[in-house]
């Protein structure tokens, strides 16, 4: 092939391909469009709660120290959002802080509608021909029937690296437009947001104030009720399984710090089943938190504990939890002497609590009864070296 | 070989030290490190900050130089916004209070005087955040501060948009007090983009018709 038939061979190829490359530089743009806008809907939900934090914080310094003597109307002129989110941020925005406002009367800003003051006005005058919005032109505005002595409320949200600074200024609505209050407020962005409630807003110390007593609102004493089972495995030389045992147990559970990284509980409890068994146990129990350094307000906690019991039960169905098996002889001769039918051993147990809100919780253990190692009629779970647990406990807890 | 194990053992902790320093960046990926804001803090100021990890100093000396930093994620990811734009909002706070000190320094009786500001800057959204923040920083200074905007006459303008750019801002300066734009008791601070490249703001201050760069 000579030059000029390799030169038209590499064209006729790249006009084929130009198209496609065209198609495939577009879609990346697309792509990269679509995940910008994705990030910058993470980050509007990330700065949300902060933004919304420092106007409860404004709103709360105009109830402290209003910024005017007596109830005055003021337009909401401008709300501006970081650059880079969009106008739903500035939207949120405002719709918040007229909540903050409709709320707190004492704070003397009183919202007040004026079409004309946004609106973009023309005004004619021997200087020249202004085109402006109503409140950056209070003459034009004036000559409308707009307000007289009403003032504009501007605020302005910026990102500024990893501070969101909130920026307002009052400005008083006269020909000179003079601003008769300003403040900056900041906010770091690992700050948490206080999250007070918008009807009654209270000072960042009050909040704390109210968060710590909502983490000790329930003091250190508990009541916990509770409902367990457990089950027992048939022996080696039986097949006849003990029955299990269910209980309804109560007492009480004490945090052994504010943090109710460790609790102890004092339980009582009593076993029924009608024709079966009747039975009593008390048990002691403590609880270290593994999921956390402090029980969380918000999400469920771990516990892992550790207790003993001390049990009794009686009634035909204890027959193979008993030390000294009734022989068949013993048995027809007293059938209904269900009190002879006992045993009382004693025993600890291991296991792992689940609780919600300090208020629910589920948990499962295993015990082992000491008098029970070389048993013939009870069996273990998880047959292992070292330790024989006789018994598999499941509990839900309800504490009050 | 017993020479490099002991060189090894000697420098070992800072070397480890170094490698977990996050400004240093050795281990984590840049663009997270990009991403942060970091600035040395005293020791005294971290431990208050987070008792838990830095711990007290031993009251008979602990023999190590300590040096505390504090990381802070950026809000807005790097990319998010134009670089420019974004070199000049990071520190918004920080420039403009420096710059209403430098104008309640420099421009004679400035306390006596209601200031009016107007940035050129191409982006409205820009310079409507920068105008805030200047206003809002000399307000803080007490000074008095309006937010009319100065005008100028058509002829006015169209003239100003051929002059070089060293003698736009006199003229136009001359221009604002002559038309009765600025009374006598007015000023203006400017707050200029003086190259589209950069990302730093000027100021420059319009007092009695005399115009005069701060910044």
């Amino acid at each position: 092939m000579n030059r000029r038939g390799l030169i038209g061979w590499c064209l006729a190829w790249a006009l084929i391909g130009l198209p496609w490359g065209s198609a495939q530089a577009d879609e990346r743009a697309r792509d990269q469009a679509i995940a910008l806008e994705d990030l910058r809907r993470q980050v509007a939900g990330q700065v949300q709660l902060s933004a919304y934090n420092l106007l409860d914080e404004l709103v709360y310094q105009w109830t402290e120290s209003p910024p005017f003597g007596q109830p005055t109307p003021v337009i909401i002129a401008g709300i501006t959002a970081p650059v880079g989110l969009g106008a739903g941020f500035e939207s949120l925005l405002e719709n918040h802080l007229s909540g903050l406002l409709v709320a707190h009367p004492g704070s003397h800003v009183m919202l007040s509608h004026c079409p004309s003051c946004t609106a973009v006005v023309m005004h004619s005058g021997p200087k020249g021909t202004v085109v402006s919005r109503g409140l950056d032109n209070p003459e034009a505005l004036a000559k409308l029937g707009g307000p007289g002595g009403r003032h504009g409320l501007y605020l302005d949200v910026a990102a500024e690296g990893p501070w969101l600074v909130l920026r307002a200024r009052i400005t008083k609505l006269t020909p000179d437009l003079p601003i008769v209050w300003s403040r900056t407020m900041t906010q770091s962005v690992g700050t948490p947001s206080l999250l007070r409630q918008q009807t009654a807003l209270k000072s960042a110390e009050a909040a704390r104030r109210e968060y710590l007593d909502a983490l000790n609102d329930r003091g250190p004493f508990t009541v916990p009720i509770r409902f367990a089972v457990r089950a027992y495995e048939a022996g080696p030389t039986t097949s006849v399984t003990p029955v299990p045992l269910i209980w309804l147990q109560t007492g009480f559970e004490l945090a052994l710090g504010q943090a109710r990284a460790w609790t102890a509980s004092g339980i009582l409890g009593y076993a029924w089943l009608p024709e079966a068994y009747d039975g009593l146990m008390v048990q002691s129990r403590m609880s270290r938190l593994i999921s956390g350094n402090a029980h969380s307000l918000t999400g469920p906690d771990i516990y892992l504990f550790l207790g003993g019991a001390l049990i009794t039960a009686y009634g035909t169905a204890i027959a193979p939890l008993q030390d000294d098996v009734r022989t068949i002889e013993q048995i027809l001769r007293d059938p209904n002497d269900a009190d002879r039918v006992r045993a009382t051993f004693g025993a600890w147990h291991i296991g792992l609590e689940y609780r919600v809100g300090n208020r629910i919780g589920a948990s499962v253990f295993l015990e082992n009864m000491p008098s029970y190692n070389n048993s013939d009629t009870v069996g273990v779970f998880f047959e292992n070296e070292w330790i024989d647990f006789h018994s598999l406990g499941m509990e839900v807890t309800f504490c009050f | 070989m017993e020479f490099w194990l002991y060189v090894l053992m000697m420098y070992m902790p800072s070397l480890v030290e170094s490698a977990r320093d996050p400004m240093n960046g050795y281990l984590a990926p840049s663009a997270a490190i990009r991403n942060l804001d970091c600035e040395p803090i005293s020791n005294e100021g971290a431990r208050r900050l987070d008792p838990g990890r830095v711990s007290a100093p031993s009251a008979r000396g602990d023999f190590l130089n300590r040096r505390a930093v504090i990381c802070r994620e950026r809000l807005m990811p790097l990319g998010v916004r134009r670089p420019q734009d974004d070199a000049l909002l990071s520190d918004l706070r920080g420039w403009s209070r420096d710059m209403a000190g430098a104008v309640a320094e420099a421009a004679p009786n400035a306390g006596d005087r209601t200031w009016l500001v107007e940035v050129f800057h191409p982006d409205a959204t820009l310079s409507y955040k920068m105008g805030f923040a200047v206003k809002n920083a000399l307000m803080d200074r007490g000074v008095r501060v309006s937010d009319r905007a100065p005008s100028l006459a058509a002829g006015d303008i169209e003239v100003l948009g051929v002059t070089p750019q060293d003698k736009a801002y006199p003229l136009a300066c001359t221009r604002y007090v002559a038309g009765g734009g600025l009374g006598p008791n007015d000023a203006l601070l400017a707050v200029v983009l003086r190259d589209p490249r950069a990302t730093i703001m000027n100021a420059g201050v319009c007092v009695d018709g005399q115009w005069r760069w701060v910044r």
